[in-house]
């Protein structure tokens, strides 16, 4: 129970609410989200939470405001014939809210007019009233039940006659003062659109993304402005079926109409809001501007690269020459002291030698008499030339450092080594020279083939040659394996010596003679090899021819010389050179089975054969 | 339509929930169980998930993870990670400072993500839903514990919405639970002081929340981890090791197999024991052959128990004191947890808040995954506004109460509160009052201050004067239109009905 009011008191306000506190609270439960949704959808507390009220269900529509309720004075004048033209939204009283309105708004504006005009109270406050549909009532009943459907309300806002279709045009004012031009109207379009939010206009520092946006939102603008309350007749009045349908059709065509010239009105608008814009303006010439300055900063970064690849490439040029140059520096700065160096020792050994002469002569050359005083200087002047710096040193030291018996000892064996060097040098260098000639004359005489043939071994080949005649499998090694079984020596032939040799043989001149030779001298081992008593026959068939003549001549033989015996009077010519004292005694009795006549003519023949072939090799020379 | 379920995942176990025709229910897994073990195995050929997996834990422990809740979006220096080292019967290692599990897997050691685990078990979830009923399960609200950082809910959020759910919201478990009583909710008018205790597997919690103009406000939490139905576990295990030792002269303790065993006989002997007054135990070859078999009493349990249940009851004495409130303001107590079913525990509880009422009509185990579900009933729908909502979490209030002095039958001055302290604002209401028939004049005072002050300490904000009422009618009543404005100022409205007399004041708030 309230307690009673006092006397004299009065409404006031005594004190200040303590300022709200922030808590923090679990987001659970109906009412949490309750408060959020509201939080979100930034909407009041509904009114009707009450005590006692239980009821969960939220109002969250917003109730209709004594200031957004003005009844149409001229409301009582209505006429209902002229329903359609009438201002629905006036009629209830809500002309303010018109489209903004909700269905709640309207129901609760029309209970508030009904209130207060509808016949009924009328008749009780004590005003006229018409009969029937002719009663103003009528207009409002119209206006409740158009405004309360949704597809006849939208119709209706449709063609909201308050409503402006003006598009701004594209000239200068509306440049200069873009937004306060197309705001407005861009924001009354926005109630056609079916897709919400509709994108605001914006201002001056809307960013790119953001009228991007909002022109690519109104270039595809869809709107749910239609024109069916504006039909001209009603298809419900047709009397038949065709009729209605000619209404129809009439109906649709005209509304097609209206709808092409309202969505060209909607493309006007955002295109001479389009070409208007500043700020579109502004975008594009920033965009080239930053094109610009793309182009500048590449070209910079370019120029600055390649500036850089130039100073590189002089820095390394540079460093390079420096490099060179300071080789060459250092080159010439080691051959400087290189030839000092060599200067150097140069000067070092010419002191040496100078300080051994001196020596030597201040200690007489180490020798009495003049003679050998001579050869001494001779040696020393030697040793002088032949010496190294090094050991010239040592010599000199030791020779310093000793007395003068000893010093001549020293340099005495000093010279000795020396001779025995020089001598061996000597030596060395007719060995070598020495051996040079005979590897000469070996390689002349090898011709090719590195071993020697040996006449016996030489007739081997030619058998060899003739026992497997051109045809066989693989001829010359079967040659050369006849020819290392069957000689007597121990060299051993290949294939390809044989074969070399054989070309020799067949390509010289005298090939044949050769040959005819080799065979001569096979049968004449063939001869000798005989038992003695063959050769005794021999001598006995040979004196039978020859015993007429010359008894002595028995024991000598007088045909033709034999190899052997050419070769023993060759070798005694040689012994026994021109000038001996019975050098033809001598001779023969070194040739077995010659006479000293014998030999004399065999010489005397010789000497002729020499020459004649002398004479041939000269003539063929020429 | 998606049904939209809610899910509570804890660190022993996850339970799922939906609600139907305006009820919440759990959704039973395939074993019929209607809370499935959150344990994933691996063996050699395939991966297992709940129930499987945990009874196959005495054969694979080495490969089976547990308790991945407690170190999910947790950095490897993190403590609690440290402590999981511990008892963790798989391996832990470090990779990239994150813990990772690595188990044999196909004959092959592989790393398991705490947070791949996770999204295997919500994956679990996903299949049960799927199976029962619900063909198209997207909408799910997540219940999280209070103390989980931002951090830890996206892991959370992240690992559902791999297994396929739409995670709706986050909502804290406490909060979760007392929303599943629908505290608060029938009347924005109600205010109360409810506490919420939680028994898991491993940690305890005890929360209390303020619920004023049905909004749940978090006063105070306190949270013991390493306590809770393991440990109840281990004191029953201790209790079988002790009779065998006394029957059979041995030693189990080294036995690990052994152990595992009576570990998992212990669970359900404690189970048993909540609603039956004695439990058997009985182990075929525990330990070198011996059967195992013991009768455990509940006047046995709670005996060898309670030093750790009174352990248990002291978050409840710290968060009560937290909160500064009394003892005697908690009217309620809502228990969640599978541990909280034990009836010993129970009536400790009740003990320790006497004058508060016991939830329990909705088992303990499933009542935070109901309250999930309503909540995600609440929300399905309402597509992304949600996530907006959740960060709506910092609400304008009054900061005190607004009272009004009436006078009671026999004259003396009554401070009657129609608005209490901590509603949000803005806030419009309305209060009816009876005026005295005989008065002529009434006078309606407003006054500001905390609950139950007298009329003495609190302040006068406005006196709003009617007068010129009919005195010949009996019926006479007074409106009190309050409408607290956004921005704090107060705007009053006393209408009485009859005569249409009215006056209407408006009461600045002062600028801090």
């Amino acid at each position: 129970m309230l307690p009673e009011a006092q006397e004299g008191e009065e409404t006031m306000v005594v004190a200040r609410l303590s300022a709200p506190a922030t808590i923090r609270v679990e987001p659970v439960g109906k009412w949490f989200e309750a408060y959020a949704h509201r939080y979100r959808h930034k909407k009041t507390l509904s009114q009707h939470e009450s005590v006692g009220s239980s009821s969960s269900s939220e109002e969250d529509e917003e109730d209709l405001r004594d200031e957004d309720f003005k009844e149409d004075p001229m409301l009582t004048s209505l006429d209902p014939k002229d329903v359609k033209t009438q201002d629905h939204y006036a009629v209830l009283g809500i002309a303010k809210l018109r489209y903004r309105a909700t269905h709640a708004q309207i129901k609760q504006a029309y209970k508030r007019i009904v209130l207060k005009h509808h016949p009924d109270k009328r008749r009780q406050a004590g005003k006229p009233v018409k009969e029937g549909d002719d009663d103003y009532y009528s207009c409002i009943t119209k206006a409740y039940q158009l405004l309360s459907n949704k597809v006849s309300r939208r119709s209706f806002d449709s063609v909201d006659p308050q409503f402006d279709d003006f598009v701004p045009p594209n000239n200068s004012n509306s440049k200069e003062n873009f937004f306060e031009v197309f705001g407005p109207v861009i924001s009354s379009n926005a109630r056609w659109s079916v897709k919400k939010p509709v994108p605001k206009l914006g201002t001056m520092d809307s960013t790119y993304e953001e009228v991007d946006h909002f022109y690519s939102f109104w270039y595809d603008f869809y709107s749910w402005r239609e024109f069916s309350y504006l039909d001209e007749e009603d298809k419900e009045k047709g009397e038949d079926r065709e009729e209605r349908r000619w209404i129809e059709k009439q109906n649709k065509a005209a509304r097609q109409k209206r709808k092409k010239e309202e969505v060209s009105r909607i493309l006007k608008l955002v295109d001479n809001a389009y070409a208007c814009d500043p700020r579109i303006k502004k975008f594009k010439d920033d965009e080239k501007r930053k094109k610009e300055e793309e182009k500048k900063a590449k070209k910079d970064a370019a120029r600055k690269i390649a500036e850089e690849k130039e100073r590189q490439r002089q820095a390394e040029l540079e460093a390079e020459r420096k490099q060179k140059e300071k080789e060459e520096e250092e080159a010439k700065a080691k051959a400087l002291i290189a030839k000092k160096e060599k200067e150097a020792a140069k000067k070092q050994l010419k002191k040496e030698r100078k300080r051994l002469r001196d020596l030597c002569k201040t200690n007489n050359y180490y020798v009495e008499g003049e003679s050998d005083t001579v050869t001494m200087m001779e040696s020393i002047e030697k040793l002088c030339n032949k010496l190294e710096i090094a050991s010239l040193q040592d010599l000199n030291t030791a020779m310093a450092k000793g007395g003068r018996e000893e010093a001549k000892a020293v340099l005495d064996k000093q010279i000795e080594e020396m001779d025995a060097d020089i001598r061996r040098e000597e030596e060395e260098r007719i060995a070598a020279e020495r051996r040079k000639q005979q590897e000469s004359v070996r390689a002349k005489e090898k011709g090719g083939s590195g071993k020697p043939w040996s006449p016996e071994d030489l007739a081997l080949l030619v058998k060899a040659v003739k026992t497997f005649p051109a045809g066989t499998v693989s001829r010359w090694e079967v040659i050369a394996n006849f020819i290392n079984d069957h000689t007597g020596t121990d060299i051993k032939r290949t294939a390809k010596e044989v074969l070399n040799k054989t070309k020799t043989l067949q390509k010289t001149e005298d090939s044949r003679t050769l040959r005819t030779e080799v065979n001569k001298a096979a049968y004449e081992r063939l001869e000798k090899s005989t038992t003695e008593a063959a050769s005794i026959k021999k001598a006995e068939d040979a004196g039978i021819s020859e015993r007429f003549d010359d008894p002595s001549v028995y024991q000598f033989k007088t045909g033709p010389w034999s190899a052997d015996e050419q070769r023993c009077l060759e070798q005694a010519l040689r012994t026994y050179p021109a000038g001996t004292g019975d050098r033809w005694d001598l001779i023969a009795e070194a040739v077995p089975g010659r006479s000293k006549k014998d030999c004399m003519v065999r010489y005397k023949e010789l000497v002729e054969l020499v020459k004649a072939k002398k004479a041939a090799q000269a003539a063929a020379k020429k | 339509m998606a049904a939209s379920i809610g899910i509570s995942f804890g660190a022993t176990s996850a339970c799922l929930a939906t609600q139907k025709d305006g009820k919440a229910d759990v959704v039973a897994n395939e074993d019929g169980q209607r809370v499935t073990p959150a344990v994933v195995a691996y063996t050699d050929t395939e991966m297992v998930v709940g129930l499987a997996a945990k009874q196959g834990w005495i054969r694979n422990a080495a490969n089976t993870i547990t308790k991945v809740k407690q170190i999910l979006g947790k950095k490897y220096a993190d403590p609690a990670v440290e402590h999981a080292l511990k008892i963790s019967s798989c391996k832990i290692i470090e990779k990239d400072s994150n813990p990772m599990f690595a188990v044999k897997h196909e004959g092959k050691t592989k790393n398991f993500s705490p947070s791949y685990i996770t999204t295997v078990i919500f994956r679990k979830l996903m299949d049960i839903a799927q199976s029962k009923e619900m063909s198209a399960v997207k909408n799910a609200v997540v219940a999280v514990p209070l103390n989980f950082d931002e951090q830890q809910k996206d892991a959370v959020r992240q690992a559902a919405t791999e297994a396929g759910f739409q995670v709706l919201r986050t909502i804290p478990e406490p909060v979760a639970a007392a929303y599943a009583h629908n505290i608060g909710q029938e009347n924005s008018k109600e205010s109360s002081v409810v506490l919420v205790y939680r028994v898991g597997g491993s940690s305890i919690d005890a929360t209390v929340l303020a619920v004023s103009g049905g909004m749940y406000r978090v006063l105070s939490s306190v949270r013991r981890d390493h306590l809770g139905g393991d440990q109840l576990n281990r004191i029953i295990v201790d209790y079988f090791v002790q009779e065998f030792k006394r029957k059979w002269k041995a030693d189990v303790t080294e036995n690990t197999r052994a152990m595992a065993k009576l570990h998992t006989e212990a669970e359900k002997a404690k189970q048993i024991l909540s609603t039956m007054p004695k439990a058997s135990c009985h182990v075929e070859s525990l330990h070198e052959g011996i059967d195992f078999q013991c009768d455990i009493s509940r006047a046995r349990f709670e005996s060898i128990a309670l030093s750790l249940l009174q352990q248990c009851l002291e978050p409840i004495e710290e968060a009560i004191t937290e909160a500064e409130v009394n003892k005697q303001d908690i009217k309620m107590v809502v228990l969640c947890g599978g541990s909280t079913k034990i009836p010993k525990l129970q009536k400790l509880v009740q003990d320790c808040v006497p004058h508060a009422e016991v939830l329990n009509s909705v088992s303990p185990d499933e009542v935070i995954a109901m309250g999930a579900a309503k909540q995600a009933a609440l929300l399905s729908g309402k597509g992304e506004e949600n996530s907006l909502n959740e960060a709506i979490a910092e609400i304008p209030s009054t900061a005190r109460a607004v009272m009004l002095k009436t006078v009671d039958d026999s004259g003396s001055p009554v401070l009657k509160t129609l608005v209490p302290a901590h509603s949000p604002i803005p806030l419009h209401c309305q209060h009816t009052f009876p005026v005295s028939p005989q008065h002529a004049a009434c006078c309606v005072e407003l006054y500001e201050g905390q609950q139950d002050d007298t009329v003495e300490k609190a302040v006068l904000l406005a006196k709003i004067v009617l007068s010129d009422l009919p005195t010949d009618d009996d019926k006479k009543v007074v409106s009190v239109v309050l409408h607290f404005r956004r921005e704090g100022s107060l705007h009053i409205t006393c209408t009485e009905k009859s005569s249409g007399q009215a006056d209407d004041v408006m009461v600045e708030c002062a600028t801090e």
